[in-house]
């Protein structure tokens, strides 16, 4: 198991691949019947893909003889200044680094300011909450552990903190029936660790900062961990209950700021788009849940998902070099998995190429050890 | 207002005069506060008045001396939501990357919350047919 530039940026080709199919999946006819739970689960394969990009010894690789030769050359091409000898892969890895811990830093001053922040926030007025809080404790639905604050009435209501969750309150806006159903929203956050995804998420995106994939994937993620919520809420309400719970959404839309930070779980969308297909999910036709359309499509998002993702496993692209030099010799080769090995000699080591022998070494190199075979004699090859 | 950001002895004072109903001199803040000194309290009061957000309230006679009560110049709330806008500006607020804005649709957010609320009528109307 190794990590390698070829198995960083195929991780990022595949999930692009996957965004790509499904922005069309998107566009399809039978969106709404999909279940935003699956789709939810296909992000998250995602980002464990991109968090884990390792190569393993099963990955096969995928030679390119065309164009990304060229880009490789120009990654790894040695270059002066100054006497000093670099890459611009070397380059790359730097600002990379930089970017990253510039990313995480500022992070961490939006974490500590709001954090700080919270802090201002006054206890919820209780006598107006308490009703609800019942209501909610009859379902079985409250934690002691949750506190509630309230917070300027134009922020949208929000549930933060993994250690010591908290539910933030705009004061004087909502009725006892609207913060009911805000409530047993967050709840859902809460109970789903959707605080903690947004935050393994962002890291994800301080990682790859310099790759604009993460924060469509990104965007795509938090959006439907709103969705994923709202199915958890919908799922034991009944049809007028929807409707309230849609009005009450409304109004938060229409009343509140929203903002969308791995910090906290919202309620509210910004994304127009994500704000119509919000909707479109609530008020669409419970019967048709257990159609069979349904479950084509929902096959079609995990058949799609599960490709991708093996693939990406599976899979490695790399590159040949096309610009031999001239006096390219059989000495020269490339390191495959089965074609090469070695067979110790009182020499030292007899290197094969294809069945051929192509050189003699007194000792492996350091880079090669572990990457090929080495054998006591031929007889153990054919073995 | 744009946020001027408040050092932790200033917000203390802050939450003081906030959660007091009449407007305090600088002695009661110190009482008030416990573990600030007079000077401290004193040396902090000119900037949170450049900031604007303290005002003199009045000027009233104290055993021999005059002295100032000062009273906050805007509220609690208020100061909190210039905060938030602050660590949360608005080109984060949305989430939007520059990919995401090309690829999303153009909808007007507000004509898209209009259409929502004629798609929730139509939808309870259907239900209580």
């Amino acid at each position: 198991m190794s990590v390698s530039p070829s198995s960083i940026w195929s991780s990022n080709f595949f999930i692009l691949l996957f965004l790509i199919l499904f922005y069309f999946i998107r566009k399809s006819k039978g969106y709404l019947h999909i279940n935003v739970h699956f789709i939810l689960a296909s992000f998250i394969l995602c980002i464990c893909r991109l968090a884990v990009p390792v190569e393993f010894s099963f990955t096969k690789t995928i030679f390119f003889t065309k164009i990304l030769p060229y880009f490789t050359d120009f990654i790894y091409g040695r270059h002066h200044l100054y006497g000093v000898q670099f890459t611009f892969g070397q380059v790359f890895i730097f600002i990379w680094a930089l970017g990253s811990l510039l990313k995480f830093w500022r992070h961490i001053r939006t974490y500590q300011k709001f954090r700080r922040w919270k802090k201002l926030s006054a206890p919820y007025d209780m006598d107006f909450l308490s009703p609800v809080l019942n209501r909610l404790d009859k379902e079985n639905i409250l934690s002691p552990r949750i506190t509630f604050f309230q917070i300027p009435a134009k922020i949208e209501p929000f549930c933060s903190g993994i250690r010591h969750p908290a539910i933030f309150l705009p004061q004087g806006i909502y009725t006892q029936d609207e913060l009911y159903y805000i409530i047993r929203h967050e709840i859902a956050h809460l109970s789903r660790h959707d605080l903690i995804l947004k935050a393994v998420v962002e890291t994800i995106c301080i990682i790859y900062w310099w790759n604009p994939l993460v924060y469509w994937l990104r965007n795509d993620i938090f959006h439907f961990i709103e969705l994923s919520a709202d199915r958890d809420v919908s799922k034991n309400l009944d049809s007028v209950q929807i409707v309230d719970y849609t009005e009450c959404l409304l109004k938060c839309a229409k009343e509140c700021i929203p903002f969308t930070s791995y910090l906290q779980a919202g309620i509210s969308e910004s994304s127009a788009e994500f704000i119509k297909l919000r909707f479109s999910l609530l008020l669409r036709d419970k019967s048709n849940e257990t159609g069979r359309i349904n479950q084509i499509e929902n096959s079609l998002v995990i058949l799609l998902t599960l490709v991708v993702f093996f693939s990406s496993i599976f899979l490695v692209f790399n590159t040949t070099n096309p610009n031999r030099p001239a006096d390219f010799s059989p000495t020269m080769f490339s390191i495959g998995r089965d074609d090469v090995y070695a067979i110790i000699t009182p020499m030292g080591y007899d290197v094969y190429v294809n069945g051929q022998k192509a050189h003699t070494l007194k000792q492996l190199p350091d880079s090669l050890d572990g990457l090929i075979p080495i054998y006591n004699s031929i007889s153990e090859v054919s073995k | 207002m744009k946020s001027k950001r408040l050092t932790d002895r200033e917000l203390a004072i802050m939450l003081i005069l906030w959660n007091s109903d009449k407007p305090m001199t600088a002695s009661e803040i110190v009482n008030k506060a416990g573990d600030m000194t007079i000077n401290i309290v004193q040396g902090t009061l000119p900037r949170l008045l450049n900031k604007e957000y303290v005002c003199v309230a009045d000027i009233i006679h104290i055993n021999k001396v005059y002295g100032r009560t000062y009273k906050p110049a805007i509220t609690q709330s208020e100061y909190m939501l210039m905060e938030f806008q602050s660590i949360f500006p608005e080109s984060s607020r949305s989430a939007n990357s520059l990919l995401a804005a090309f690829i999303k649709s153009s909808a007007n957010q507000k004509e898209t919350l209009d259409e929502i609320e004629d798609m929730i009528k139509d939808y309870r109307k259907g239900l209580t047919e």
